[in-house]
């Protein structure tokens, strides 16, 4: 271990460091100058100095600490850490760039403040994704979470705003709570919040059957479903997608969840919680979760008028898509499946701020969010239906989309683990099945049906740059994934580079 | 004998004496007090009973003692008469770590320790302090609730967010005292005063006067009294109260401000030591007693002086002034302590933050409003310049004049 | 005769505070179930007391007996005529939520019960718990020292996360 502080440990920082000075600029910014594109395009061009600074991380992986951790195994920046700092960065750049034009409209705070606390919680979020200590992951996650709560109750002449504020407050306390009852009891039965120590510590324990490892799992687990919004802790996430601020909803649909996973799955393998799920079948219990996920999920949003509750329930159904893999990583307690689940992640993040950014760009336009106003998109704002439907199949996995891939990949991680999860897998075939249903409803009522009105609709520039950014990001990952396929068998643990300890 | 059982006789013994001594002192408080604002006021105060009026408190205590205590009838009973206990209570309680002398001079063994001048040695006495005054609040909000009435609530929700706001910078407007003495214990905050050779009010002077203001405001005493502020809210949360409950209410009130004091006392002026002569038993006591009655005074020639401060006012005072000078001052202190460069660092930068205070104060009493000077012209009255009218529109207050002479034709 | 004092405290404590916690849950006016909570704090505190954590239990106290409730208090008081009508009222399905929490608390004391805890684990990990006197010196180094293991990263997070409480409560807050 690193005896104390230093400059380089500082610059393992830089990333989230840089992020929340960002914030703070931002956010001070405000109060000099009135011009709101002095402050967006700050904030924007501002995300490419952490950026940097993670490259600068994946580059020269060599000059880290030896163990790749700093502050006292607190900080851990591995490969998988470094991925998500990348895929939140970028959901930070999606984010703040689609909702420059919505905020001006709808939302009566100014644009720095609302940049600056997205930017601190996306600090919370890579934070989420790079600490290796139960304490820095939770105030992490309340970093995370806070802001979250603030963004949904943001439009404040409309009570459904913030009915959903309220909710995901109440909600996400009493996750939170669940949350640090099981890591108070794994910090009973392991005596540390170090997750190396624990892995090393439940080592020692596993041979004895301990329950209490056990029911920690199983708190920790839940809590963080919630955040994940997988199955019995589902019920918050379409009242508060549909009540939110659509831009907050595109926030809450991908940096949370993405968040919830990372921190997830760092908890479960780096502190090696998988491992007593070995021994007491502990993924019986996350397959059945993940299986009851994306059934619920993909059968109700077939029933959805509203947009956001669509897109609410579709972002159930995925989230039981990762926990397959999830599983998959459970029952083989190695890192290889992560792969997949990072991969699916990756495009999962990208095709949704896809999608989000179409339904930005109609209620931009003319503040309608039902499914059935979107007849006739096609024709009135060609571009972004174009992107959008692109987006949605991918959701629904068509081949040859980028989402194809991602389930693909997942899928075979649980394919691979034997006879134990195939159910699962044709489970997870039969809902892509059904989740094709209600994708391509919506690009049917974009390209085929009547609209009302046939004028020509007017969207703003964030709006369209968004859209490129997304349609580009999904063809390079289409093609990427071709390519990365045939390697997915080999090489796919490098990510964790110290993560397995036995 | 066994020295657990010696603790909790001793623990027992000090503590009746305590509490029968702040109940003396509370009932001469009064007395001491309503003479000595008599005398800021040029009249004589109360001199009937026994000599010099000493035997007021007495007479007083027996008025209240038979006199009739009502319970309004839309009271919730049980809270209404519990309320007034919390609040003695807690103020009571507060006092248990305040060393009216050295506990070194006891002696060392643990039952001859046992009977030091301090109810309890608690390591982290002075959070103690701090943590059973922001409790005081409860006895008030509680009873200003239960009493069913709206001026009472009023009062008490003042009080509420009064105590709250100031509790924060009461914390770390002690904080500078604590990083000097290294140590959370009362006792040892003296002893590092001694060790040191200086008082801590020499190092922190912003420091005491922040401490000095908040706390003022924590004991609800004037010019901070708004919760009882009697031309807007009758008496506020003591509205409904009568006999010995409202003394009770008292009681607990001047108990707080003697603690205030001993804590003022502990943390700036030395607590019981002055100039080596604590060795010579009692007169330890003697120091600290005349430091307390020094602050104490100061609290009623306060009371005498200030006019009670607007409710925005003392919201904008507390968040705006006393925070952030308080985070400034520990920020200094915590470098002066942490480089280990002399104290004097510190005193300097007090006296340069005070001395910038008192210029902007300056300046900005030149500058009021040329309408809202002391002595307007449309009221030909020469006022006190603590007095600041609102702007009087000299124009409207003649159109309003003419008005019925423009009308009365129709 | 031997009494094991701490024992009989911690049993003492326990019960007021598991009761407390219960009545702030069942008891039909909302300001008698905040004023419960006053008392699942202090005895809260108490615990901590037994724990020899006395700074802890001190900071207990002086924040959620003194600020967090007081302030719930406040907004009770001046939302609603809060004495009115049952200001706490149940659920529907009460009896569901005490069945799942009477499994739960079993489960858990049985799981506690049978497995061995780290207690020697966790001395041995925490510089903290060796700590006989002048705990808030430990407590101190174990926050923010940078040179010894020092919860320094969180505690700076956790600074963080105070700030953006501060600007989202003025953006929700704040008047029109």
């Amino acid at each position: 271990m690193t005896s104390h502080i230093d400059g380089i440990q500082i610059w393992m920082l830089a990333p989230e460091l840089s992020v929340v000075l960002l914030g703070f600029l931002v956010l001070g910014l405000d109060l000099i100058t009135h011009n709101r594109r002095v402050v967006a395009a700050t904030a924007l061009i501002g995300l490419l100095i952490p950026l940097g600074f993670t490259l600068s991380l994946v580059v020269k992986q060599d000059a880290l600490t030896p163990d790749h951790t700093a502050f006292f195994h607190m900080l851990v920046v591995d490969g998988y850490a470094l991925f998500f700092q990348f895929l939140f960065l970028v959901i930070g750049f999606g984010v703040l760039l689609v909702s420059y034009g919505y905020v001006e409209k709808f939302l009566r705070v100014t644009i720095g403040e609302y940049y600056s606390i997205i930017l601190l919680s996306l600090a919370g979020m890579m934070l989420m994704a790079s600490t290796g200590e139960l304490i820095s992951v939770y105030i992490s996650l309340e970093l995370t979470s806070i802001p979250l709560y603030i963004l949904a109750g943001l439009s404040r002449s409309d009570t459904r705003s913030a009915e959903a504020a309220v909710k995901y407050v109440l909600l996400g306390a009493m996750s939170s709570a669940i949350l640090l009852y099981g890591m108070a009891l794994l910090y009973g039965a392991t005596g540390t919040t170090d997750l190396t120590e624990i892995a090393r510590n439940t080592q020692a324990a596993l041979s004895s059957g301990n329950l209490v490892l056990l029911a920690a799992d199983v708190f920790i687990f839940t809590g963080f479903g919630f955040k994940i919004s997988a199955v019995p802790f589902h019920m918050w996430a379409p009242d508060i997608y549909e009540g939110a601020p659509t831009p907050s909803t595109l926030f809450f649909s991908v940096g949370s969840k993405a968040a919830g996973f990372a921190a997830l799955l760092r908890v479960f393998i780096f502190g090696g919680l998988a491992a007593i799920s070995g021994g007491t079948y502990l993924w019986v219990m996350v397959a059945i979760v993940a299986a009851v996920t994306m059934t619920l999920g993909n059968v109700v949003a077939l029933l959805q008028t509203n947009i956001k509750r669509m897109m609410a329930y579709s972002s159930i159904g995925q989230a039981g898509y990762l926990l397959v893999g999830f599983a998959a990583i459970m029952i083989s307690n190695s890192p290889a499946g992560n792969l997949g689940i990072l991969a699916f992640l990756a495009v999962y993040v990208v095709t949704n701020i896809g999608a989000f950014t179409g339904i930005i760009g109609l209620a931009d336009a003319t503040g309608k969010e039902n499914i059935r106003d979107f007849d006739g998109l096609g024709r009135r704002a060609p571009f972004i239906a174009a992107g959008m439907g692109l987006c949605l199949l991918s959701l629904a996995g068509i081949p040859p989309m980028a989402g194809f891939w991602g389930k693909l990949f997942i899928l075979l991680t649980a394919w691979n683990q034997g006879s134990a999860l195939t159910w699962l897998v044709v489970l997870g075939l039969i809902n892509s099945a059904i989740s094709i249903v209600y994708y391509a409803n919506v690009v049917w009522r974009m390209f085929v049906a009547e609209p009302e009105k046939r004028d020509r609709l007017a969207m703003s520039g964030s709006v369209t740059l968004t859209m490129a950014v997304a349609v580009v990001g999904i063809l390079a990952l289409t093609i990427a994934f071709g390519f990365l396929l045939t390697g997915l068998g080999g090489g796919a643990g490098g990510l964790f580079p110290t993560a397995t300890t036995p | 004998m066994d020295a657990t059982l010696v603790a909790i006789i001793a623990a027992v013994v000090k503590s009746a004496i305590v509490i029968a001594a702040l109940l003396t002192i509370f009932a001469y408080m009064t007395l001491i007090e309503r003479r000595v604002l008599a005398r800021f006021q040029r009249r004589v105060g109360p001199n009937r009973a026994g000599p010099f009026g000493l035997l007021q408190p007495l007479a007083d205590g027996m008025k209240m003692a038979f006199k009739e205590q009502i319970i309004p009838t839309r009271a919730r009973r049980l809270v209404f008469v519990i309320a007034p206990s919390i609040s003695v209570f807690v103020a009571l309680a507060a006092f248990a770590v305040v060393p009216l002398g050295s506990p070194t001079a006891w002696g060392s063994s643990p039952t001859a320790r046992a009977w030091a001048p301090l109810v309890a040695d608690v390591n982290v006495g002075i959070l103690y302090i701090l943590a059973l005054s922001s409790l005081a609040v409860y006895g008030i909000v509680l009873g200003g609730w239960s009493s069913g009435n709206h001026y009472s609530l009023l009062g008490a929700l003042r009080s509420a967010a009064q105590m709250v706001s100031y509790e924060v910078s009461i914390g770390l407007a002690i904080a500078g005292v604590l990083m000097f003495a290294g140590t959370l214990s009362m006792v040892g905050i003296v002893q590092a005063q001694v060790q040191q050779g200086i008082w801590f009010i020499l190092a922190q002077p912003l420091g005491f006067i922040l401490y000095f203001i908040a706390a003022t405001a924590e004991v609800n005493r004037a010019p901070f009294d708004l919760p009882e502020a009697e031309q807007e809210l009758v008496a506020g949360y003591l509205t409904e109260f009568s006999g010995l409950r409202w003394s009770l209410y008292q009681m607990s009130e001047y108990i707080n401000m003697i603690t205030a004091a001993s804590v003022a006392a502990t943390l700036f002026f030395g607590g019981w030591t002055l100039g080596g002569l604590d060795g010579i038993p009692g007169i330890p006591f003697v120091w600290y007693t005349i430091k307390v009655a020094v602050v104490l005074f100061v609290f009623i020639w306060m009371r005498a002086t200030l006019p009670r401060i607007r409710y925005d006012q003392l919201m904008r005072l507390g968040w705006q002034l006393l925070l952030p000078l308080a985070v400034l001052n520990l920020v200094v202190t915590a470098a002066v302590v942490a480089f280990d460069v002399p104290w004097w660092i510190s005193t300097i930068f007090s006296l340069i933050v005070l001395a910038i205070g008192g210029i902007v104060y300056y300046v900005r009493r030149r500058r009021v409003e040329p309408s809202a000077q002391p002595s307007d012209e449309a009221l030909r009255l020469a006022l006190p310049t603590s007095v600041r009218l609102v702007r009087i529109d000299s124009s409207a207050s003649a159109a309003t004049a003419r008005q019925p002479a423009e009308v009365s034709p129709n | 005769m031997t009494i094991d004092v701490p024992a009989v405290a911690f049993w003492v404590i326990a019960i007021i505070l598991v009761g407390s916690a219960l009545a702030v849950v069942v008891m039909p006016k909302i300001v008698h179930a905040a004023l419960f909570l006053v008392a699942v704090f202090g005895a809260a505190a108490g615990i901590y007391v037994l724990l020899n954590a006395e700074f802890i239990a001190i900071v207990q106290v002086l924040i959620y007996a003194g600020a967090v409730t007081i302030l719930i208090l406040f907004a009770i008081m001046l939302t609603q005529n809060s004495m009115s009508r049952v200001s706490n009222p149940f659920s529907g399905q009460w009896w569901l939520a005490g069945l799942i929490c009477v499994l739960l608390a079993a489960g858990i004391i049985f799981a506690v019960n049978s497995s061995p805890m780290a207690a020697g684990a966790a001395s041995d990990a925490l510089p903290l718990a060796n700590a006989a006197g002048g705990t808030v010196v430990k407590l101190g180094q174990l926050l923010y020292s940078p040179f010894a293991y020092s919860y320094v990263l969180p505690f700076e997070i956790a600074s963080v996360v105070l700030l953006v409480a501060i600007v989202g409560a003025i953006m929700i807050g704040r008047e029109e």
